[in-house]
């Protein structure tokens, strides 16, 4: 239960922003490309910028919370539910690797589509941000990988913990209010 | 010939900074603009930025279009919708609103010779990034998209928090301001001392501790935003004759206004941060103009690309064909109102009179012409002809789809439909589509994407047609479609719009067409996922 109100949110929900990705480079990637932009989207999540995935995620915590009526019940709940999440996601990018997609040969956005409209998503700020400042700081050129990784893993945690912070939190929480007799 | 017709462009879409020259050259001394032996162009644009100006500004490439860009200058009308003395403009050194729709950006970029994806390293020194990465400007407005509407606004030497909440305070107000702008998302990014190499003294010789960047994209309709800009603009003058419905019906087009609160501080800036690298003539010349120039400024600019309107056997271009008019066009009275100049660039082809012609007052060389219109005064046209010329005649493509709006897996068919709507006969014409396959590898496609014709009579028109069956969701973007021909035994070719696809994706077909990509796992996957459904309710049952 818990993880169809999470998929079916971050559905329904998924920002114009990565609507725009879908429409560019759907043609090109395939039919798989959205439910992995919702599933990116889901796992990697701004606590402050998202609020409203903040909250999906909580929602559905609290309702597997309620379900599960235990603590220890709702964190497994919650881990459950996100390791999901990471699994469909993993297999969705299996699914476009698997057809043979050459990413070299990216086309342009059609007419109609700009990715200004990337911009505007956390996750893209982030990276354009991670990327200007290490460029900035290596004198104008790309930055070595081992130097550019553990930046960007420091920088991504945040959003990656938030969800599994946030459902499991709320799972207790949906625990409390309502234990299993 | 590239580098006449790049200037052009160039000194218009700087802001009028060409108008000191221009006007120095025409003009007698006048109330607004005073000319004199003592007085310099760098020392007429700060009178001039103060007496408010206008532009009409329109260019013909090879095939015949023109590209016509309307702009104002310091007039009330655009200087109004910023209000630039405000508190928040402080540390400011631009705000910009600008929405682009069709080929009108790309356009210009190739007019200053920085477009395409063959763009090396040009005039502006960029240079093109290795393993086939993007080589220029052209190919970042390639993969920006031509249809985007945003504010952008770059403040310097604030604290982060400042200079966001003063940005704030600058879309509020735009918000409630003719232009009605809504904004969908923001970027921002802020480079401080931390990434300048060295600090901020190592920035190219100015002592910048931060700049930071404002990108609000906006979820305005592209055709009441444009609308909305031009309305902005001062009107009385040249403006007035204009087809308004051209800057929204237009195939391209294009408006932007442009707050400049503290010029000098980004002449400085510009200045500066240029002193380290090679010389450019489009930098060197926006330098050389602007020191005198201080406080705030307002731009407004409009423009629009047409279909074709110089054909084989023409002798003449009317601006009136450019820009839609069918009436007097009159210019602001300079007196009083500002200066108003109107600039037809013809390209390669060599002009040899324009109408009016007026010594003292209008200009012409190659192929191109300059008027001082505030001092002709109102005129039924301003004309330019020539003697021969290598425009096509007048071949009219559009690519059509049927259905306009299909959904995942159904077949569309896409005819480009060609007319000769010359008076001459043209022949060897070959229709050619083939790039299709090339963006999209996996696309089916029944049928050719190039179609052979011997000849084709004046009013006569055929077509090539052939169906696709989109098996994705998403916008098929239809790229450098080709129409060649031969007339008087010379070889030309035109370009058939780039035009988008929208596939829409109905739930169950994307659904279907997932699982069926990836049967048998997805069926794995899916009966997993079942089967946890039905314990958990089995479980919540029992409990």
């Amino acid at each position: 239960m818990c993880l169809l109100i999470v998929l079916a949110g971050g559905w329904y929900l998924l920002p114009p922003g990565y609507e725009t990705i879908v429409e560019w480079l759907g043609p090109f990637i395939g039919n798989y490309l959205r439910p992995s932009l919702v599933l990116v989207n889901l796992l990697f999540v701004h606590p402050l910028a998202s609020i409203m995935f903040v909250a999906l995620w909580a929602g559905a915590g609290f309702v597997g919370g309620v379900i599960a009526g235990t603590k220890k019940g709702a964190v497994v709940v919650g881990i459950s539910t996100w390791l999901s999440c990471l699994l469909i996601l993993a297999f969705c990018a299996w699914q476009i690797m698997q057809s043979g997609v050459d990413l070299s040969g990216i086309p342009p956005p059609p007419p109609g589509v700009s990715v200004t409209d990337i911009l505007g998503l956390p996750i893209a700020q982030f990276l354009v941000t991670t990327v200007v400042t290490m460029m900035a700081g290596g004198g104008g050129g790309p930055p070595p990988m081992e130097e550019a990784l553990p930046s960007l893993l420091m920088g991504i945690a945040p959003f990656l913990l938030t969800p599994i912070v946030t459902v499991c939190v709320a799972a207790v929480l949906g625990a409390v209010v309502r234990p299993r007799e | 010939m590239r580098l006449r017709t790049e200037s052009l462009a160039l000194l218009f879409m700087v802001g009028f900074l060409v108008l000191p020259v221009a006007t120095s050259v025409l003009l007698p001394p006048g109330p607004v603009v005073v000319t004199g032996s003592s007085q310099g162009p760098m020392e007429m644009l700060p009178q001039l930025i103060e007496s408010g100006a206008e532009v009409i500004y329109t260019h013909v490439d090879s095939e015949g279009r023109p590209a016509v860009l309307y702009g104002q200058i310091a007039l009330p009308g655009v200087t109004g919708v910023f209000n630039l003395d405000a508190d928040m403009y402080d540390g400011c050194l631009a705000v910009a609103v600008l929405a682009v729709r069709g080929e009108l950006l790309d356009y210009l970029f190739e007019l200053m010779g920085m477009g395409g994806n063959d763009s090396g390293p040009g005039d502006l020194g960029f240079a093109p990034a290795q393993d086939g990465g993007i080589g220029g400007p052209g190919d970042i407005i390639d993969y920006l998209g031509d249809e985007f509407s945003i504010v952008v606004g770059v403040y310097m030497d604030l604290e982060e928090g400042v200079a966001a909440g003063r940005m704030a305070q600058v879309v509020q107000q735009l918000a409630g301001s003719p232009l009605a702008i809504s904004v969908s998302s923001v970027f921002s990014i802020r480079l401080d001392e931390s990434m300048f190499p060295g600090g901020g003294n190592n920035t190219g010789g100015s002592n910048i501790s931060s700049l930071d960047l404002f990108v609000y994209t906006l979820s305005n309709p592209m055709s009441q935003l444009i609308q909305n800009i031009v309305g902005t603009f001062t009107t009385g003058g040249m403006l007035t004759a204009m087809d308004a419905d051209l800057f929204v019906s237009a195939p391209g087009s294009a408006a932007a206004l442009v707050g400049l609160p503290h010029i000098e501080d980004l002449v400085g800036l510009v200045s500066s941060s240029s002193m380290n690298r090679p010389r450019h003539g489009f930098v060197d010349y926006v330098i050389a103009q602007a020191p005198q120039v201080q406080g705030p400024v307002a731009v407004g600019i409009g423009g629009f690309v047409r279909d074709q309107i110089v054909q084989a056997g023409d002798t003449e271009m009317l601006l009136s064909d450019a820009i839609g008019s069918t009436g007097t066009i009159t210019p602001f009275s300079s007196t009083s109102q500002g200066m108003s100049i109107v600039a037809i660039d013809m390209g390669d082809t060599s002009i040899t009179g324009i109408e009016p012609y007026d010594a003292n007052h209008s200009y012409y060389t190659d192929g191109t012409a300059f008027w001082a219109a505030s001092m002709l005064g109102p005129q039924s046209d301003y004309i330019v002809h020539f003697n021969e010329t290598s425009y096509p005649p007048l071949v009219q493509a559009v690519r059509t789809f049927s259905p306009a709006s299909p959904t995942v897996g159904s077949p569309v068919t896409v005819t480009i439909t060609v007319t000769n709507a010359g008076s001459d006969t043209i022949s060897d014409i070959e229709i050619s589509d083939a790039r299709l396959t090339e963006v999209y590898p996996q696309l089916s496609v029944d049928g050719s994407l190039v179609a052979h014709v011997p000849s084709l009579a004046p009013g006569a028109e055929t077509s090539l047609t052939y169906t696709v069956v989109p098996e994705y969701e998403g916008v098929y973007g239809f790229f450098d479609g080709r129409v060649t021909y031969t007339f008087e035994g010379q070889s030309y070719t035109k370009s058939i719009r780039d035009a988008g696809l929208r596939v829409v994706p109905s739930l169950s077909d994307l659904f279907m067409n997932s699982i069926s990509a990836g049967w048998p796992l997805t069926g794995i996957v899916l009966g997993l996922v079942g089967l946890g459904a039905v314990f958990n309710l089995a479980r919540l049952r029992s409990s």
